[in-house]
């Protein structure tokens, strides 16, 4: 077998295993998924009064604020897919990681196929049936499930990267916490509201510039060159973030805590 | 009627002080609060200066501004009472409690409010520090400090025992955390925590005055940034008839659990 169909196999055989325990835990599953939406739910409704109430206030609307809410909660529950990528410092801290590292595949593939969050996956399907309700287009459809790949390779790879501080720094747990949602809070308002040097930390030290204002250009816009810019910057982040990975993987001196089998 | 308060006082003064040990940690790790300041000054400043108004929803901008930092200190500031709760009846050890000479209820109210208290003023602490940096200082009058620490203690009071009745209902349920959920986000929205509900359209205006989470988050960071009196005392009014009207929603919830507790073991 070549070795992309083992690690296809790796995959698949982990998707089976995951898909077993999403129907184990059926009801918490679903309590997850509900207290998600209504989170959305309650700040969409933040923004369907706010765009009510100012109209005019710029060129977008209610549907632009919309758009930038389903792609990334798509875009999250892709990365959910690699669930592991959010808690590499916490794996490599609780001596999770010698388990990955004694097997033969790939230490950070394994490891982040290891661990699926499935349920979300129900969660990408109801946001991109109502994004289908609100634009009935097949051209915006197809951007939107573009742009939704591109911003959870983003994602990913800005996780990936701090994940990857973990075996630098003691509280990289912490510091990424905080810049992840950082990403994502920055991600949920337009970014016409920043001025000044909050436009550049968009679009470079927490990128959320490419999760809320290009999907919307793209989109509605037809502004096709960001796609390009978008994914090469996804690519990067996610090179940069297996570099520093396997630059920790040199530094890493095992401790006395000893996990068999984790995930 | 005092001296029997006296025990619910102690915990919750014994609650403050060992939390007083945290409070540095919870001013270091308020990276949320930063972030979401930081946004919302963004966004109400473009939104000022776009559509042009000096007023929006009864509140000058420098007013939102600060509105939203107390609003974001007092739900920030909130403990996980009740998972508290909700761990106590399904552990067994809410039986222990019932052999005290202490009404469960509030004592749980009176070690999660000396907790938030000192929470609350760290969390403001921080909000104050940004949004002097970012904006300029707010001095509100001082003679609305009295009336703003009684309405804050008495916002508070009443979250925290809809939060416990919320735990309560781990009798029936083995998870609460939906109930919580749909509590804390309504009060997200509904109580004005992201928004004055001034700026709401009518149904959903007329919603909020029904609820009570009004009393708990828009009212006292209304009157931080309003510093009026008059609102104050019938605030307050308001306010205590919620956290009576809502401890005997949750005794009467917690009497009609304790009939259904069946502990096994010692």
């Amino acid at each position: 077998m070549s070795t992309v169909g083992k690690y296809l196999g790796l995959f698949l055989g982990y998707l089976y295993i995951n898909a077993k325990g999403l129907l184990e835990y059926k009801v918490s599953s679903l309590i997850a998924l509900f207290g998600s939406l209504l989170n959305s739910a309650i700040w969409l409704v933040f923004w369907w009064v706010f765009f009510k109430r100012f109209p005019n206030i710029s060129e977008w609307q209610f549907v632009h604020l919309f758009t930038i809410w389903a792609v990334l909660n798509v875009a999250l529950t892709l990365v959910s897919v690699f669930y592991n990528v959010y808690k590499i410092p916490a794996i490599i801290n609780e001596g999770k990681l010698e388990y990955y590292l004694v097997r033969p595949k790939n230490a950070l593939f394994h490891l982040l196929v290891a661990r699926m969050q499935l349920i979300d996956l129900l969660e990408a399907a109801i946001w991109f049936i109502s994004f289908i309700i609100l634009k009935p287009e097949l051209p915006a459809i197809l951007l939107f499930l573009l742009m939704s790949v591109i911003s959870a390779a983003i994602i990913h790879g800005f996780l990936l990267i701090l994940g990857s501080l973990g075996f630098f720094l003691k509280s990289a747990d912490g510091i990424g916490t905080e810049l992840y949602n950082a990403l994502i809070t920055f991600s949920t308002y337009p970014n016409w509201i920043f001025r000044g040097a909050a436009k550049w930390i968009i679009f470079t030290v927490i990128p959320a510039g490419f999760i809320s204002y290009v999907p919307v250009q793209v989109i509605y816009n037809r502004a096709y060159l960001w796609i390009l810019g978008s994914l090469g910057f996804g690519i990067l982040l996610n090179v940069i973030g297996c570099v520093v990975f396997s630059r920790g993987l040199k530094y890493f001196e095992t401790g006395n805590t000893f996990v068999l089998r984790a995930d | 009627m005092l001296k029997s308060m006296d025990k619910y006082l102690a915990a919750a003064a014994l609650s403050a002080k060992n939390y007083l040990g945290y409070a540095s940690e919870v001013i270091f790790r308020s990276g949320f609060l930063v972030v979401i300041l930081f946004v919302f000054v963004n966004l109400w400043t473009v939104t000022y200066s776009r559509s042009g108004a000096e007023i929006i929803a009864g509140f000058d901008l420098r007013q939102m501004l600060w509105y939203l930092v107390f609003t974001e200190s007092i739900v920030i500031s909130r403990p996980r009472v009740h998972l508290k709760v909700e761990e106590d009846i399904r552990t067994g050890a809410v039986s222990y409690a019932l052999a005290r000479p202490y009404n469960y209820l509030l004592f749980q109210l009176s070690v999660s409010f000396g907790e938030r208290m000192v929470r609350f003023i760290s969390t403001l602490t921080v909000g104050y520090a940004v949004m002097t940096v970012m904006v300029r200082p707010y001095f509100p009058d001082l003679s609305i400090l009295p009336f703003l620490t009684v309405t804050v203690a008495l916002a508070m009071m009443a979250d925290l025992i809809g939060m416990i009745t919320i735990g309560f209902l781990a009798f029936w349920v083995e998870d609460v955390s939906p109930f919580f959920l749909v509590y804390s986000r309504l009060q997200m929205l509904l109580g004005g925590m992201i928004v004055p509900i001034t700026l709401f359209p009518p149904f959903l205006r007329k919603l909020s005055e029904w609820l009570p989470f009004r009393f708990m988050v828009y009212a006292p960071a209304k009157l931080f940034v309003n510093c009026d009196i008059s609102q104050a005392l019938s605030l307050m009014a308001g306010q205590i008839f919620i956290c009576v009207l809502l401890f005997l929603i949750g005794m009467s919830i917690y009497r009609m659990g304790v009939k259904r507790l069946d502990v096994n073991g010692g």
